[in-house]
């Protein structure tokens, strides 16, 4: 056993402040069945220009982790029990509507899992891009045709002129994300939240999809928030990552750390159930049973129930404590734990 | 013709699946969308073939059309000696205890009406096979044989997870002791720790009960665990199929090199080799209509080959046909120049240089 972790401190701490620090939040969902604790006391940070992955599967709370910075939870029955989210310093949680708009599809933009149902079908292609760029920016409308045509060009959509005059269903999948991208970037955002960008399209197209956002935060220097269930795709595009179960981060470290040396039982058992396409692994280590209903998480540490460590002290919640420098990781055990996978 | 398994249970041949675009005043025929356009395959006792590709390559009407779920167009389907397609009514009764069906969509596939019990039973029940307390035995047996207590048997669909509906789907198909199943995308709506635990699943009831799996997929990484040979569609046809190891190491097809550079591999140091990662040809990236199959190779115009080797005639005018490559009579590729692509899964690279005009996004 190690000495007693420290407990955690925000991560780049000793770097300028950091464009998104999330700190304590809790969003909570009243149910008949009592409060749904969705999202329930997490704290991270986003450095400028860098990718952190909010890695987890259905129901771990990432994507109302992401939807809570735009407060796009409909209250009641959504609830901010705690917490700040502080863009540049500034606690979007307690600024005006007025103020939150212009963060909204400004300085921090949003793409969605679905580009089928994200796009409005009734407007044309420039339409929605230019009601981005017209709220935004508010360029006179002679100049706005060219900035949707440069918005297009940037994301490879081919022979955008004609583009701009065709409705979403005229696109297929994966020109209609590209067409997302675009409208979430035309206005520069400074952080993009893209919440499980390619889930809903096939593994050609995602694997064009990941290289555009690649090249375009690497030519603006956006930050990005990215919400997935898909360690290949954290992989690809992270430095930084957070491992979310039941509400709650259980690990987080810089990416090449936390694939190297995953300690979390949880994180532990997602690469042991990955069926991977460059090893022939056979039958794969599965985690046992399935992930609580948010009603319900089990008191103390809420994977003890699945976990083949648990132990009495696990009664206990574990805090999320630093065990490497830059590793934190919410287990009691994680200092005992040697990785049983060969990950990597 | 696929290389000889010795004593195949199921031996598709030939296999069309056309479906007419009715249009204009009489609903004359206008087009044909050829989901499945001539494709064979067989598959041995206790064997599982994976059949993988994109979005409306034809993967899902294969499965469905092998069993006379819908009429084939053209074809023969020979199960355990017999040609389906040519079964009358009540024959084809009998032979479908043989041959079974996971669905993807574990919400939508089973009756939320009906309890666990009545959805697993409803087979024994309707070939006379048990009634009353044996049918609920048989019945608790099966839940058992998939992970679920068997008290369960009276309760409904709703009141189950995703997973757990997967695992009482299983249930279902295995009930009349089938010998093949066809597996349609049964891990794709499924969680990750889920999908590990069905993929287990299936492979510890095909060596219980030396069960035929056909799986088809879009997933490479769970073909390559569950599949002793895996066929790639694309546009209606078998582009190269291969014993597992061999397609995953050695992918002769561009198409099948595009699919498995296209997958992200979870290790965070391949990020170095991005630049030679094989991509499609073009930017506006995506499958043709099966209504209009391009002309000659149907990959051509998306093919990074075609583009590397400054776009020869062939590939334009000539459907290159299923083949066997030279002193591998196992691994059959369509492919005009199949020695010229050669592709191992998580390697990060192909071996030849796409033009620069066909990597301008991965730069």
């Amino acid at each position: 056993m190690q000495t007693a972790p420290r407990i955690e401190s925000p991560p780049h701490a000793a770097n300028a402040t950091p464009l998104l620090e999330v700190a304590d939040l809790r969003t909570w969902f009243q149910t008949d069945a009592g409060p749904a604790k969705a999202v329930d006391g997490i704290s991270f940070a986003i450095g400028r220009g860098k990718t952190l992955a909010i890695v987890g599967e259905s129901g771990c709370g990432k994507t109302v982790t992401a939807l809570s910075i735009l407060q796009l939870i409909p209250q009641p029955p959504g609830e901010f029990v705690s917490g700040e989210i502080r863009l540049e310093g500034r606690n979007l949680l307690a600024v005006s509507p007025a103020e939150l708009r212009k963060v909204r599809g400004g300085s921090v933009a949003m793409i969605f899992q679905e580009p089928g149902t994200s796009l409005n079908p009734v407007f044309t292609i420039g339409d929605q891009i230019g009601e981005a760029i017209r709220l935004h920016r508010g360029l006179p409308p002679a100049e706005v045709r060219g900035e949707i045509v440069r918005s297009l060009n940037a994301v490879h959509v081919s022979d955008p002129e004609r583009r701009l005059a065709q409705y979403p269903h005229e696109l297929s999948g994966g020109m209609k994300q590209r067409v997302m991208i675009a409208t979430a970037l035309s206005c520069n955002p400074k952080l993009l939240i893209a919440d499980e960008p390619t889930t809903a399209v096939d593994v050609t197209i995602q694997a064009r999809i990941l290289d555009l956002l690649r090249q375009i935060q690497a030519e603006r220097g956006m930050s990005i928030l990215l919400i997935t269930h898909d360690l290949g795709v954290v992989a690809e595009l992270a430095d930084d990552v957070a491992v979310m179960y039941a509400g709650k981060i259980v690990e987080r470290a810089a990416v090449g750390e936390l694939f190297d040396h995953p300690r979390h039982p949880y994180t532990l058992g997602l690469f042991g159930s990955l069926p991977r396409v460059d090893q022939k692994q056979g039958r794969l280590k599965a985690i046992e049973g399935s992930v609580p209903a948010a009603t319900q998480f089990p008191a103390g540490c809420r994977f003890r129930e699945r976990c083949r460590w648990a132990a009495p002290e696990c009664a206990q919640e574990p805090p999320l404590a630093e065990l490497t420098p830059g590793h934190f990781v919410a287990c009691w055990k994680a200092g005992e734990i040697e990785p049983p996978v060969e990950v990597a | 013709m696929p290389a000889p398994v010795p004593l195949p249970l199921l031996e598709v041949r030939n296999l069309h699946k056309h479906f007419p675009i009715r249009a204009g005043l009489f609903a004359r025929i206008r087009e044909q969308v050829r989901a499945v356009d001539g494709v064979s395959f067989s598959i041995g006792a206790g064997r599982t073939l994976g059949l993988v590709g994109e979005s409306g390559c034809g993967k899902t009407t294969v499965g469905r059309t092998l069993l006379r779920l819908v009429p084939a167009t053209s074809g023969q389907v020979v199960f355990e000696g017999r040609d389906l397609l040519a079964q009358s009514r009540h024959e084809l009764r009998l032979l479908r205890r043989r041959m079974q069906i996971i669905f993807q969509d574990p919400y939508g596939s089973l009756n939320p009406r009906m309890t666990i019990e009545q959805i697993v039973g409803e087979g024994l029940f309707v070939h006379g096979l048990a009634r009353g307390s044996r049918l609920r035995e048989e019945v608790a047996a099966l839940l058992t044989q998939v992970g679920l207590r068997p008290e369960v048997m009276h309760r409904y669909p709703h009141e189950f997870s995703g997973g757990q509906r997967q695992r009482i789907g299983v249930a279902r198909a295995i009930a009349l002791r089938p010998a093949f199943i066809v597996c349609d995308e049964p891990t794709s709506a499924l969680d990750v720790s889920i999908r590990a635990q069905i993929i287990n699943l299936l492979l510890d009831l095909q060596q219980a009960r030396g069960l035929s799996y056909l799986m088809i997929s879009h997933d490479l990484g769970v073909v390559r665990q569950i599949s002793d040979e895996v066929a790639v569609m694309y546009l209606g046809k078998i582009v190269e199929q291969a014993p597992t190891e061999e397609l995953y190491n050695d992918a002769r097809h561009p198409y099948t090199a595009v699919l498995l550079a296209a997958i992200p591999i979870p290790n965070p140091r391949l990020r170095e080799n991005r630049r030679l990662r094989v991509r499609t040809a073009v930017d506006d990236d995506s499958v043709p209509s099966p209504v209009n199959i391009p002309p000659g190779c149907p990959f051509h115009p998306r093919c990074p080959l075609y583009v590397a080797k400054g776009r020869p005639e062939p590939c334009r005018t000539t459907p290159p046909a299923l083949a066997p490559l030279p002193g591998q009579p196992d691994h059959l590729v369509s492919c005009h120049f199949p020695n010229e692509e050669r592709y191992t899964a998580g390697q990060g690279q192909a071996t030849f240089e796409p033009e620069p005009a066909a990597r301008q996004n991965t730069a």
